[in-house]
């Protein structure tokens, strides 16, 4: 036992330890560990610089989230952009004007139709068929979730109706059919927290 | 916008990343915005580690949440949210770090420490933290910013090989020897 663990080895010994590698060196080197007090001590300072490199993680973390100004600041001066999609026709007041609205700003009304509706998250939504083209007949595909303990009949049928309304109110889309999947179930905590999102004095 | 405290939901339920960044990916600024809220405290104290500047830090944030609100759709397991976006996080730090001029003053993260300890923290504590972060500042850049990566940052040697244009084995090497560097310098080891 007169030759010690080089320290790089007992170093990364201790790494392999934490990741499971159980090789036959591994476990050799960890039988001489083991017996010999010197690499034991070796061992032990590096598992301490292994606890105070967590503390120091965790304060500096813990200094930045409890002083959250810099990042208020950083968040309102973030722009980011929209995925505006296709572009779809609107008829203009006057011949010489070409007026159009983003698919995404449609589908950005059909969510918050959508979720008025207590009970009602809108996960997904997709404009299917040709948006461009005015008149053409498209259909729009709604994956919700529906709160535990609401019927799902009830809140798939008004949902349809929100967004039949708002639909025809924003838009000039010629629309077929309004087709709901119910993906999910969710918590009534899970959707006050979500809507919540858009009430937070931090929205853009 | 004024700024004012972190919302916290009145219902006390944590939305769990996964609908976070569902609802991020289908459009909802809202809800990229809790993400954010929910990591960025990490993902500072990261660069400014990487940077050793709060002012390059912010920049890397700033360029990390842009994309992060673009390629969020790339994650595949949105379980893995906080790794991926310390990952691009390192990548941007890199990138900053790589285009600096080289006499650009960095503030002293090291020195800030000892004041900035909370009275409850105890002392012992506080002394081997800023032990540390005293004999961080003795490795050499390299092996500095490869301690970071792996135990700020979480990175893997896979990704901090990649990052740094040299070999795993090397990163576990010098990872390694810089471990022990730091035990020698805070305990006065002998090698
Ligand atoms: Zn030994």
């Amino acid at each position: 036992m007169n030759t010690h663990i080089p320290l790089e080895t007992l170093s990364n010994w201790l790494e392999d330890e934490h990741s499971g590698n159980h090789s036959p060196q591994h476990l050799l080197t960890g039988l001489h560990i083991h017996h010999c007090p010197t690499c034991t001590q070796r061992l032990e300072a590096l598992q301490r610089l292994e606890r105070v490199t967590n503390d120091l993680v965790t304060e500096e973390e813990n200094k930045q989230a409890s002083d959250s100004s810099w990042l208020d600041t950083m968040l309102s001066n973030l722009v980011l952009e929209t995925k505006a999609g296709r572009s779809i026709p609107l008829t203009a007041h006057h011949e010489l004007d070409t007026l159009t609205q983003t698919e995404g700003s449609v589908i950005a009304a059909i969510r918050r139709a959508g979720e008025s509706l207590p009970g009602a998250l809108v996960s997904r939504c997709r404009l299917d068929g040709d948006v461009e083209a005015p008149r053409t007949p498209i259909n729009v595909e709604i994956t919700a979730s529906v709160r535990e303990g609401s019927s799902v009949a009830d809140i798939t049928r008004e949902l349809r109706e929100r967004v039949r309304k708002e639909l025809e109110r924003i838009s000039e889309l010629n629309v077929e059919q309004i087709n709901i999947t119910v993906e999910d179930m969710h918590s009534f905590d899970i959707e006050q927290a979500t809507k919540n999102l858009k009430d937070s004095p931090h929205a853009p | 916008m004024t700024p004012s405290p972190a919302p916290t939901a009145s219902t006390g339920v944590e939305l769990p990343d996964a609908l976070l960044c569902a609802r991020a990916v289908a459009g909802d600024q809202y809800a990229f915005q809790a993400l954010i809220r929910r990591h960025a405290p990490a993902m500072r104290s990261y660069a400014i580690r990487l940077t050793g500047s709060t002012a390059d830090a912010d920049d890397v944030l700033q360029e990390t949440f842009i994309q992060a609100w673009r390629k969020l759709d790339t994650l595949e397991d949105a379980a893995k949210v906080r790794s991926w976006l310390m990952t691009l996080t390192s990548r941007k730090a890199i990138d900053l770090i790589r285009t600096r001029k080289p006499n650009v003053p960095i503030d002293d993260v090291a020195e800030t420490h000892a004041k900035e300890q909370t009275p409850e923290q105890s002392a012992i504590t506080g002394s081997e933290i800023g032990a540390l972060a005293k004999a961080l500042k003795t490795l050499p850049k390299q092996s500095q910013e490869i301690w970071v990566m792996r135990e700020v940052g979480g990175s893997s040697y896979q990704e901090i090989a990649e990052l740094l244009d040299i070999s795993p084995a090397s990163v576990r090497g010098k990872l390694a020897r810089a471990r022990i560097k730091l035990v020698q310098e805070m305990e006065g080891w002998d090698s």
